[in-house]
């Protein structure tokens, strides 16, 4: 039978759960994107607030901690098949131990590889984020790959934490917001539309300036720069704005 | 503020031949109002020339006093002229720094007046950051020489790394192009900010106190191609540079000529970027492999070969060491064939505790087989399809480069 979960953490860990304690499942699925079949049952799996801290503990007490990392890196992924790399990551740890260690194993290579992509991807935001000063608060439109949001919120929270900002993904309508106290994850329905001041136009137009001053002809090497600055990130890059 | 702009742009230009832009070496929670550090370092843009834009690089000004001939800010020079107050530094890094462009402040400066006055006015710039507004990000300073012992370590105190830059590894050659500059002048200062460093750790082991001096520690920097210093010279000097003052980095420079002078290579003149990428590979070397300068080059091979990495070149001249048997040797030993690096060579440590590994696990794990495959045997078998011969594989990797290149067109 396959599990439907309604596209949460807490819904994944209890159809995880429901697999290892009463019923295996022939896969896990998210509700809205499931593809009803002939041959396939289904089952409509709950959030359930003790399942989902049950099989948390679980993988941290059979396979290791840092398992569980990987294994919520692989949920916030955009990947297709997440779910049942997850459960086949889950399957060997149960009979080897402490399977972070393994890398090139075909039941590990998967999630080893979207927990490099999704780490690498929040590493690149906390540097390529752009805040725009909205009347005293700080506001960035960010479009990533995977939802990475809650992965970059921490450093901002500690590196700004005088500051009132949102940090805004206009892919999944979702937002992470610091009020100078405590941070948060809402959805949020419609994109923002806002004027910005004449001091916020001030700054831009310096920074691209310094932008431009700051290469150096002679080492002129735009195949470089598409590397490291992948175009479909460059919408909300204030300096690759023209 | 179209005053401010046109500052920077001239600034930004002075200060731009300077390679590091390294935000890395310190991790440090926000202590003030704004900013925090970050040990592994965060890269905010990349320009048009490929480069990684980390810190907002500056000068404090670009009026000297010098005339050093490969330099674009000597006094000779027709340029323009400008200078920034302090408070105007610390605004615009405060201001850029908001809007996370950047991860902190790189200022460098001409000497302007004198050393104790430029240092003084780049102190004063740290001080209004630091303490007006708040600011716990980054600070790279430049070390101007022949500033006093004492403003130095009023700016260790500041500051998260200073550099001091060599530009020329010979006594030679700054002779001729840098004749302010001495080895002497250069060098002292290094030293006595490593023992302040070393103190301060020391200290701060003990007493936990929360002043910490320079944690980020020195960098220098050496220009490529201006003079006729080998490259066994170059990576001698930053050899004896890591062992003796604990420098974190050395940065080259491919020299690009902006000035005619009989004394260096004409304007036109390519930039050596191929050899400039060669010494970062040895570089590389010598801090993550642990090789020691002297076992790539030598007073009778003194440069660099350009078609192929100093680590192949290495294990060419030393092929009785081959292949390495990768269910067997340490890591220390993996790390020295060509195609692993620090990350598949962990990998392989790891994953050798469950399974034997075998040659197609090597390539999931991150190993570059193209290379590789020459070096090593898996479970006893070779797969290089050659005889274990030096001439036979440097033609093979030649071929494999030709193939590279045609496949443009």
């Amino acid at each position: 039978m396959d599990y439907l979960y309604d596209g949460t953490y807490k819904g994944l860990m209890t159809a995880l759960y429901i697999n290892y304690k009463y019923k295996k499942t022939t896969g896990i699925f998210t509700k809205n994107l499931y593809q009803k079949s002939m041959i396939s049952d289904y089952k409509i799996v709950k959030s359930n607030e003790e399942f989902s801290k049950k099989m948390e503990e679980f993988i941290s007490d059979v396979i290791s901690k840092s398992a569980l990392k990987l294994i919520y890196y692989a949920y916030l992924s955009k990947e297709a098949n997440k779910e049942d790399f997850i459960l086949k990551f889950i399957d060997l740890g149960l009979k080897k131990g402490n399977i972070t260690q393994l890398y090139s194993h075909e039941d590990t290579l998967p999630i080893q590889k979207i927990y490099d992509k999704v780490s690498k991807e929040k590493h690149r935001f906390l540097g390529i984020l752009r805040f725009k000063d909205l009347n005293g608060i700080l506001f960035a439109n960010i479009s990533p790959d995977n939802d990475i949001v809650e992965l970059i919120m921490p450093h901002f929270v500690d590196r700004f934490k005088s500051e009132n900002f949102i940090i805004f993904d206009d892919k999944r309508f979702k937002a992470g917001i610091y009020n100078k106290n405590q941070w948060y994850i809402t959805n949020i329905n419609e994109k923002f539309y806002s004027k910005f001041s004449d001091v916020e136009e001030k700054y831009e137009a310096m920074w691209k300036e310094y932008f431009k001053s700051i290469s150096i002809e002679d080492r002129k090497n735009l195949k470089s720069q598409f590397q490291f600055v992948p175009a479909r990130y460059r919408k909300n890059i204030t300096e690759f704005i023209k | 503020m179209e005053k401010l702009i046109s500052k920077l742009k001239i600034l930004a230009e002075g200060a731009k031949y300077d390679v590091s832009c390294s935000s890395s070496g310190v991790e440090r929670k926000n202590k003030g109002k704004i900013g925090n550090s970050r040990s592994f370092g965060i890269c905010h843009t990349w320009s048009s020339d490929g480069r990684c834009i980390s810190l907002l690089k500056v000068l404090m000004s670009n009026n000297c006093i010098y005339d050093c001939t490969y330099c674009i800010n000597r006094n000779s020079n027709d340029i323009e002229r400008a200078s920034f107050l302090p408070e105007e530094i610390a605004k615009i890094t405060y201001e850029f720094y908001r809007r996370n462009y950047i991860e902190g402040l790189f200022l460098s400066s001409a000497v302007d007046k004198t050393p104790d006055y430029t240092t003084e006015k780049i102190c004063k710039s740290l001080e209004i950051l630091r303490f007006k507004y708040g600011f716990s990000g980054y600070i790279h300073v430049k070390g101007i020489p022949n500033t006093s012992k004492d403003l130095m370590s009023k700016i260790g105190f500041l500051a998260d790394r200073l550099s001091i830059n060599i530009e020329l590894p010979s006594k030679k050659s700054l002779k001729l192009l840098a004749p302010q500059k001495s080895t002497k002048n250069l060098l002292l200062p290094m030293k006595n900010l490593n023992n302040q460093i070393m103190e301060n750790k020391e200290e701060n082991s003990r007493y936990k106190t929360s002043k910490k001096f320079l944690p980020a520690g020195q960098t220098t920097q050496m220009i490529v191609g201006a003079t006729q210093d080998s490259d066994y010279q170059l990576l001698k000097t930053s050899q004896n540079l890591y062992d003796r003052f604990n420098l974190k980095r050395v940065f080259y420079s491919a020299y690009i000529p902006v000035v005619q002078n009989s004394l260096l290579p004409a304007v036109n003149t390519k930039p050596p970027l191929k050899r400039e990428h060669r010494l970062y590979q040895a570089d590389w070397l010598l801090r993550f492999y642990k090789f020691r300068a002297d076992e790539l080059l030598s007073e009778t091979n003194r440069n660099f070969d350009l078609q192929f990495d100093p680590k192949i070149n290495w294990a060419l001249n030393n092929i009785h060491l081959f292949p390495k048997e990768v269910n067997k040797v340490s890591y220390k030993e993996l790390l020295r064939i060509p195609g692993i690096g620090p990350k598949s060579a962990q990998r392989i440590v790891k994953e050798r505790n469950f399974f034997k590994i075998k040659y197609d696990n090597l390539k999931k794990m991150g190993v570059v087989l193209k290379r590789a495959k020459y070096f090593l045997t898996c479970d006893g078998r070779y797969f290089g399809g050659i005889e274990v011969n030096p001439e036979i594989i440097k033609y093979k990797l030649g071929e494999d480069d030709k193939d590279r290149q045609l496949s443009f067109f």
